[in-house]
C-alpha cells in the first residue's frame, strides 16, 4: 500500500483528488495539507511515502515546502502538481528533490502513474512535459535566454506597437533586416501570430505590461 | 434529480470537481467542457439545469460563458468557479447573470449548497467574498468604471476579442463561430475602434487588464 499526503489549498480540488485516488487499490490517503507548513508537519508525523505537492500555495510555497521536506524525509518521495510548466519552477522542485512534476491540465491517470513510478523510485517523467529536457533543466524549445539583443530590442519595439517600418527607421537598419528578426523571434518562442508572440513573451517575461 | 455541466480546462481539476458530484445522488453530471465554447455546445444539446463554469479558460472566458447563456433558449443555471476572488470578476460574473460564485478553495458543502440554491433561483456566494461585494455593490452602483470599456463591446466582439488576443487568424475565428473571414475583420476593427487600440499589444493590454485572458493560467 502506498500512504499518501495531498498537499493543496484549494479544497474542492484536494477532496476530489482524495476521491479519485481512493479508488486505486494500492494507493491510500493517509492526509490532507492546505498550505505548506501544514504540509511540513504532516510529512514528519505521518510519514507517508508519497506526498502530491501543489506548487501554488499560501504561507510555505509547495518549492520551498518541498525542498524542506526532502532535506529532513529521506524516504519520502515528492510529486509536484501545478497548473504551470514553466521551465525555472520545474527545475527547481526537481532540484530540491521532487521525483515527479504533473500539470493540473492532464488527467488524474497521469497522477496515479505518477505516485506509483516515484514510489518505486523511478523519476516520473510526464507525456505533456515531453519537451523538457531533464538534462539541461528547461524546455527543449524555449529560446526565451538565447534571444539575441538586437532580438530583445526589435521584440519591445513590437510591444510597443512600432511597424516593421517604424523599427527600422528607429534602429536605422532596412525593413528587411527587421522582418528576418521577426521571423527568428517568432520560431524562437514558437510563436504563429503577432498575439501569440506578445503573450509567449510576457508570459516568459522578456517584456512586461505597462500599468 | 439535478443535471450539470462542468467547464473546466485543467483535466484533473475538472475529474476533482466531477468525482465529488458523482457521490451525490440527485445530482447528475451530463457533460464536461474544456473551454467556454465546448460548454455553450454542450448547454445548447443538454440543457442542463445548472452549469458549473471555471472563470479563466481558453476560447470563451466563463464571464462571457454566462453573458451567452442568458441570451440562449435554455433554462440553465450559472455558478462560476474560480480562484480570483477579485470583486471586479464577481461583480460581472453577476452582471452578466451567474447565480453564484465559489472559490475553488471553498469546501464540497458550499458547492453544493451553491448548486441547490441555484436550482431555487436562490443567488449563492462563497461566504469570504459574499460580504465585500455587497459592501462594494452598496458604495457605488453605477460607478463600475474598471468594466466600463469593455461594457461597451457587443457579446460577438468580446468572444472575438478573445480569439484574437489568443492568436487566432481572422481566418480561423470565422471557421471557428460559422462566421466569414470579412465580418471577423469588421467586428475587429470595430471593437478596436471602441477600446481606442491601435494594435494588437495595446489590444492584449486591455484584455489582461479586464481578466479577459489570465496569462497565467
Amino acid at each position: 500500500m502506498i500512504r499518501v499526503v495531498i498537499a493543496d489549498d484549494h479544497h474542492l480540488v484536494r477532496q476530489g483528488l482524495r476521491h479519485l485516488l481512493a479508488r486505486e487499490r494500492d494507493i491510500q490517503v493517509v492526509g490532507e495539507a492546505t498550505d505548506g507548513r501544514d504540509a511540513i508537519d504532516m510529512v514528519s508525523r505521518l510519514r507517508p511515502d508519497v506526498v502530491v505537492m501543489d506548487v501554488e500555495m499560501p504561507i510555505v510555497n509547495g518549492i520551498e515546502a518541498t525542498k524542506r521536506i526532502c532535506r529532513s524525509n529521506a524516504d519520502t518521495r515528492l510529486v509536484m502538481l501545478s497548473m504551470y510548466s514553466d521551465s525555472a519552477l520545474i527545475r527547481k522542485a526537481l532540484e530540491y528533490g521532487a521525483g515527479g512534476y504533473v500539470l493540473k491540465q492532464s488527467v488524474s491517470k497521469e497522477l496515479v502513474d505518477a505516485i506509483r513510478s516515484v514510489h518505486s523510485g523511478v523519476a516520473y517523467r510526464l507525456r505533456t512535459l515531453d519537451q523538457f529536457d531533464y538534462s539541461i533543466g528547461r524546455f527543449s524549445q524555449d529560446g526565451a535566454t538565447s534571444l539575441t539583443a538586437r532580438e530583445q530590442e526589435i521584440l519591445h519595439l513590437i510591444s510597443a506597437g512600432q511597424t516593421n517600418r517604424q523599427i527600422a527607421a528607429t534602429l536605422s537598419i532596412s525593413v528587411k533586416t527587421v522582418e528576418n528578426h521577426r521571423v527568428n523571434l517568432m520560431a524562437k518562442l514558437d510563436a504563429h501570430s503577432l498575439a501569440e508572440l506578445i503573450r509567449t513573451a510576457i508570459q516568459r517575461g522578456l517584456i512586461s505590461l505597462e500599468e | 434529480m439535478i443535471s450539470i455541466v462542468v467547464a473546466d480546462d485543467h483535466h484533473m481539476v475538472r475529474q476533482s470537481i466531477v468525482s465529488l458530484l458523482e457521490i451525490e445522488e440527485d445530482i447528475d453530471v451530463v457533460g464536461e467542457a474544456s473551454n467556454g465554447q465546448e460548454a455553450l455546445r454542450l448547454i445548447r444539446e443538454k440543457k442542463p439545469m445548472v452549469a458549473l463554469l471555471d472563470v479563466a479558460m481558453p476560447r470563451l472566458n466563463g464571464l462571457e460563458t454566462t453573458r451567452r447563456i442568458q441570451t440562449m433558449d435554455v433554462d440553465t443555471r450559472v455558478i462560476m468557479l474560480s480562484m480570483y476572488s477579485d470583486e471586479g470578476i464577481v461583480r460581472r460574473a453577476l452582471d452578466y447573470g451567474a447565480l453564484g460564485y465559489l472559490l475553488k478553495s471553498s469546501v464540497v458543502d458550499d458547492l453544493l449548497q451553491a448548486i441547490r440554491s441555484a436550482v431555487e433561483g436562490d443567488l449563492f456566494l462563497t461566504p469570504s467574498i459574499g460580504r465585500s461585494v455587497m459592501r462594494e455593490k452598496l458604495r457605488s452602483d453605477q460607478a463600475t468604471a474598471p468594466t466600463a470599456q469593455l461594457d461597451q463591446l457587443t457579446p460577438r466582439e468580446m468572444e472575438i476579442m478573445q480569439l484574437v488576443v489568443e492568436g487566432h487568424t481572422n481566418s480561423s475565428v470565422a471557421e471557428m463561430l460559422n462566421i466569414t473571414t470579412k465580418t471577423v475583420e469588421k467586428h475587429r476593427s470595430a471593437l478596436m475602434k471602441k477600446l481606442k487600440v491601435r494594435g494588437i499589444p495595446d489590444l492584449i493590454q486591455v484584455a489582461v487588464k479586464h481578466n479577459l485572458i489570465f496569462l497565467d493560467g
